[in-house]
């Protein structure tokens, strides 16, 4: 469902190509031909055809003017590849109304149409929890946000866009983001928050349970007189994550569950696309 | 002012116990309600106050204590009394008519008189009860005793154990033994001969009249025919009524409706010849003792068979026996003048022979077989019995006649001597004139023969002798005044009308004896019969005076074979005279008193009911009982979708464009309806902002300004996008190669889009268009293969205008603006119901094909 919804937003968005973070990998690195040979477009070299390599890498025109057979190389390009983290933790299976979606599904589909409108960019995208795999983007998108886990020490550099979206109520990744960019990535922090979670409305004797493992339950006579106090609390939460808009190349933005995810997603695609 | 009453006011006692709810209250909290927030730990421990020992909000303690307040006072039984009674007295004469037209309406009476004991029930008030009819016997000492003065609930005792009495009230005695006291009078309504007696008695009195309504026979007897009675009505009775006849066993035997001409009736009820005899009681319909007249079966009138001896212009009729039986009968019998053979098959349980011999053989067998199944034979002398003897006599007679005081006798003729105490005849009188001076005397009076009359000499007048259940009776001299004076005399009707009760029960012979009749079954207020609640005795000489009273209360008396019944007896002068009040005051009707107890109770409930709704509440259970609860009871939201298929179009503000655009779909649509099947109805401006986009297929969206879509406006269109509606743009001519479209357009977040082109689905789902307007676009991988539904057509080809009749559009291009219109119109109710046809032409091919080979 998640994935089909995901499927409507991108096809409303179009399809979406990184520029943000190729222009950032020109900036950083002038042109961005690596010198050794590899994917790409311009060409590199010409070399000889190893014994065992297949018959159709043959550069026909070259080799016909010698007694060889050359094989024709291009040099080494770095993709762009939008990489995803969705936040997995318990926390964000919450809806607080049975209609509502859960943070968890509308992370994974916000997180899950820029994906697919990148696909359809052209461009390629990877799951930040599992670094090494490739897989084809819907199987990709199948299983983001299943796994549960802090955000990988992943050596990114100088052409990834980032995309994480979750609730951070443990804390915003600024110490993450700050090596992310210092190694030349960008990206967008998506916080996605309950209505209940922005809006705190409760009253009377409530019991709040117990959410993540490590959390107690915690009851209150009258709820209505810790409201100050928790949106002060929330204001200095939102505030953290917004601060991580200001490092250069990210972007910060917040979603409510209640809200239509295409205004959120419009502003994550036009951040990316430069 | 009225007053409040409680049935069981010790309940309410148990208000002392709401303290003791109010700390039970405290102990049992409200469940706090349970949710889940998984931001909370961006609060962080803190330091908390201890949670307060769980106190529920006033308003609910409030709200528990009230209702248990109110289920102790509903329980408790308040009544309001309505205000209109007096002030209660501190003592209260009550007195009630409990005679035969109270007790037509007993029901009424005693209501009224409990429902007055209810009002005073408060005030302690000592209320004397006195009843105006006598009990059964009449009042011991003969006159009413002293009224006692109990209190209400032994008064009400007293009320709801009186009786009403099948007689008339004795208001005048009950008069004489009233206290000094303020009096209530339940009267029956009806003026008698005590009533003055008694408004003379009270002074300090209220009358409260529970009119009668029921009618009453004042007269019942047997008539030609049948039945014949007069009915009485009070004012206000039915003008109609029925009366019906039973017999012994209470089946009916016949009924009479009849109409009241006034106050009365005069019924005629025809019966059977066969039911006659049997009918036990004639009552109207209404029920009372009033409306129940009991029949004497010795007043029947019994059939007779008479069978005259002489022939035809024998003799004068004033020289003949049967014309003075016939003249002493006929107010009391049917009488059938018949030969002696067809007597004898004559249902007719008397047979009177009129100097008839009856010779030994059939005809004599044939009298005696009747005679021994249980007729009665009457045979008088006379001539030719003398000559010819008879065998229907009891006793074997003498040859001729013995003749007194002729000119041949010494003797003179004879008187009367006497009557046997034991036989029917009993006490009749011995008038002088009644002399007799010719007989025929018995030969010997043998085993069985009795005696019934005698003359001076001891020679028999009157011998009978039981023959089977039947009756031999020989009157020895004839019925015609040539042998006797008897036939001149009222004695000849007293005796002959003796021997009528015997057709109809020979064995009771002594109906004359002179023993009391005693009451065996009474007549009771409802016109019932029930055992005799005292023994009544009425010596037989006072029978014919007897009247309905305490000590001779109606209903059926008895005395050895004999059964007669006395009835209430109205008499022909009776009358429903509505009783004169004469100054009396009339008590006012009570309101009834409102039962209190079933709102109090009803109100604790719905608390009760709130009280549970709020607790979900405070549990935060609410939401979800209340979606299960409209579940339940709401009926299903009414679908208002049209009637039919509607286009809109939205307002742009602009009313030229408007109405372009109204004027425009309202041609596509009587276009549409005149070529296909789609009968759509007027277009319709909506809001995208406002109004409900879901009712139309198509929405015609004219773009006046550059300006994109508002936030609100975009999340709209986009839903109605999602559930699969259409949109058509019409950026009316200005589209600047789409830059405009697409600043428009942006927020809404389309999809790729293509332009237009003949492998569209668009062109073909109702008119085959080579030509589709240029620089129209809709969404991409929509050309119809995928089965992918476009939202949006976009263009700048003014279609309104191309529609519309009103413009001066060239008809080639209406022409062609209309066939698109109808294609994009059938695509937004059919999608790609048409791409198939995409295949159409291969599959042709194909065909074509497999023929070939």
């Amino acid at each position: 469902m998640t994935l089909d919804a995901a499927a409507g937003a991108a096809a409303g968005l179009g399809p979406l190509s990184l520029g943000r973070a190729r222009a950032r990998a020109r900036g950083v690195h002038g042109s961005h031909a690596r010198r050794v040979a590899g994917a790409g477009s311009e060409f590199w070299q010409y070399r000889e055809l190893q014994p065992g390599e297949a018959i159709d890498r043959v550069d026909w025109r070259r080799s016909g003017r010698s007694d060889h057979l050359y094989v024709r190389e291009r040099e080494r390009e770095d993709p762009v590849r939008l990489w995803l983290w969705v936040d997995a933790s318990p926390s964000m299976d919450f809806a607080s109304a049975p209609a509502a979606p859960t943070k968890l599904a509308r992370a994974r589909q916000i997180a899950g149409a820029l994906a697919l409108a990148a696909v359809a960019g052209g461009e390629r995208i990877a799951d930040l929890m599992r670094p090494g795999e490739r897989s084809a983007a819907q199987e990709l998108l199948a299983t983001i946000g299943a796994v549960d886990g802090a955000l990988p020490a992943e050596a990114l550099h100088s052409g990834d866009a980032v995309l994480l979206v979750g609730d951070f109520l443990d804390g915003a990744p600024a110490a993450w983001v700050d090596a992310a960019a210092a190694a030349g990535a960008v990206g967008a922090l998506i916080a996605v928050a309950d209505p209940a979670e922005a809006d705190f409305p409760f009253a009377g004797r409530t019991r709040f349970e117990a959410i993540e493992a490590s959390d107690e339950p915690r009851e209150f006579a009258r709820a209505e007189a810790i409201r100050d106090d928790y949106l002060a609390a929330w204001a200095a939460h939102r505030a953290r994550l917004d601060a991580i808009g200001t490092i250069a190349g990210w972007t910060s933005l917040a979603h409510r569950t209640d809200a239509d995810p295409a205004a959120t997603l419009a502003a994550a695609a036009a951040w990316l696309r430069g | 002012m009225g007053s409040l009453v409680f049935a069981t006011p010790w309940l309410l006692g148990a208000a002392l116990l709401l303290p003791a709810l109010y700390l039970l209250l405290r102990l049992t909290p409200p469940a706090p309600r349970h949710v889940r927030l998984p931001s909370l730990r961006l609060l962080g421990q803190r330091d908390e106050p201890p949670l307060p020992a769980s106190r529920p909000p006033w308003w609910l303690l409030l709200l528990r204590l009230g209702t248990v307040a109110l289920l102790l006072v509903g329980l408790a039984g308040p009544t309001w009394k309505p205000a209109g009674t007096d002030a209660a007295p501190a003592r209260l004469v009550l007195v009630v008519d409990n005679g035969w037209i109270a007790g037509a309406a007993w029901p009424r009476v005693r209501a009224a008189a409990l429902d007055r004991l209810d009002a005073l029930r408060l005030g302690g008030t000592r209320v004397a009860v006195v009843a105006t009819a006598a009990p059964p016997g009449g009042w011991s000492g003969g006159r009413p005793p002293d009224p006692r003065f109990v209190d209400v609930a032994t008064a009400r005792a007293t009320i709801k154990a009186l009786r009403p009495w099948p007689w008339p009230t004795d208001r005048a005695a009950v008069a004489g033994t009233l206290p000094d006291a303020p009096t209530l009078w339940i009267a029956d309504g009806v003026e008698d001969a005590g009533a003055r007696a008694l408004r003379a008695a009270l002074d300090d009195a209220t009358v409260e009249v529970i009119a009668p309504q029921r009618a009453a026979l004042r007269l019942a007897g047997r008539a030609a025919g049948g039945w014949a009675a007069q009915a009485v009505r009070p004012e206000g009775a039915p003008d109609a009524g029925e009366l019906g006849a039973r017999d012994s066993r209470g089946a009916a035997l016949g009924r009479a409706r009849f109409g009241f001409d006034g106050a009365t009736a005069t019924v005629r009820l025809a019966l059977d010849a066969g039911d006659r005899g049997r009918v036990a009681r004639v009552e109207l319909d209404d029920a009372g003792a009033g409306a129940v007249v009991l029949a004497d079966a010795a007043a029947a009138r019994p059939r007779i068979a008479l069978v005259d001896g002489e022939r035809e212009g024998d003799a004068a009729p004033l020289e003949s026996g049967a014309f003075y039986i016939r003249r002493a009968l006929e107010p009391h019998a049917e009488i059938a003048a018949l030969a002696l053979e067809p007597a004898l098959r004559d249902p007719a349980n008397l047979i009177l022979l009129v100097d008839t011999p009856v010779p030994p053989g059939a005809a004599a067998a044939a009298l005696l077989d009747r005679v021994r199944a249980g007729a009665v034979a009457v045979s008088f002398a006379g001539p030719r019995i003398a000559e010819n003897g008879t065998t229907a006599s009891p006793v074997p007679l003498r040859a001729g006649a013995r003749a007194l005081g002729g000119v041949f006798s010494w003797q003179a003729p004879q008187r009367i001597g006497g009557y046997a105490a034991d036989g029917p005849l009993a006490r009749l009188p011995h008038p002088p004139e009644a002399t007799v001076s010719r007989q025929i005397l018995g030969r010997d009076e043998g085993a069985g023969v009795m005696r019934w009359a005698w003359l001076a000499d001891g020679t028999p007048l009157v011998t009978a002798r039981r023959e089977g259940s039947g009756l031999l009776v020989m009157v020895h001299t004839s019925a015609a005044p040539g042998w006797s004076a008897l036939p001149l005399t009222g004695l000849f009707e007293a005796l002959l009308r003796r021997l009528l009760p015997l057709a109809a029960n020979p064995a009771a012979l002594d109906v004359a004896a002179d023993r009391p009749l005693t009451l065996e079954r009474m007549l009771d207020a409802e016109g019932e019969l029930v055992p005799a609640p005292i023994r009544a005795r009425i010596a037989p000489a006072d029978w014919e005076r007897a009247v309905a009273s305490p000590q001779t209360p109606p209903g059926l008396y008895r005395a050895g074979d004999v059964a007669r019944p006395l009835n209430l007896g109205l008499g022909p002068a009776f009358a429903f005279t509505p009783l004169r009040l004469d100054g009396m005051r009339v008590a006012a009707a009570a309101d009834e008193p409102v039962d209190l107890g079933r709102w109090l109770l009803l109100a604790a409930l719905l608390l009760v009911v709130a009280d549970g709704f709020i607790a979900l509440g405070l549990r935060g259970a609410l939401p979800r009982v209340a979606a299960l609860l409209l579940l339940a009871v709401a009926p299903a939201p009414v679908d208002a979708a049209p009637a039919q298929v509607q286009f809109g179009y939205v307002r742009t503000g602009d009313p030229a464009r408007d109405r372009i655009s109204a004027d425009g779909l309202a041609s596509l649509s009587r276009v549409m309806r005149q070529r296909t099947a789609v009968a759509a109805g007027p277009p319709q401006a909506v809001d995208p902002a406002r109004d409900s986009l879901g009712r139309y297929p198509m929405l015609y969206w004219p773009v006046a300004s550059a300006r994109p879509l508002a936030p609100a406006v975009n999340a709209r269109v986009r839903a109605y996008l999602d559930r699969g509606g259409l949109i058509l743009f019409d950026f009316v001519g200005d589209n600047a190669g789409g830059a405009t479209a697409r600043a428009v357009l942006g927020p809404l977040g389309l999809p790729q889009l293509a332009e237009l082109d003949d492998a569209h689905v668009l062109s073909r789902s109702f008119y085959l268009l080579r030509r589709l307007p240029p620089g129209t676009w809709t969404e991409a991988g929509t050309t119809g293969d995928t089965g992918r539904v476009a939202g949006v057509v976009i263009g700048s080809a003014d279609w309104a205008s191309a529609w519309s009749e009103r413009s001066g559009v060239p008809l080639a291009r209406r022409e062609e603006a209309w066939r698109f219109g109808i294609n994009v119109a059938m695509y937004a109710l059919t999608g790609t119901y048409k791409a198939d046809q995409v295949h159409t032409r291969t599959l042709l091919d194909r065909i074509g094909t497999d023929e070939r080979r």
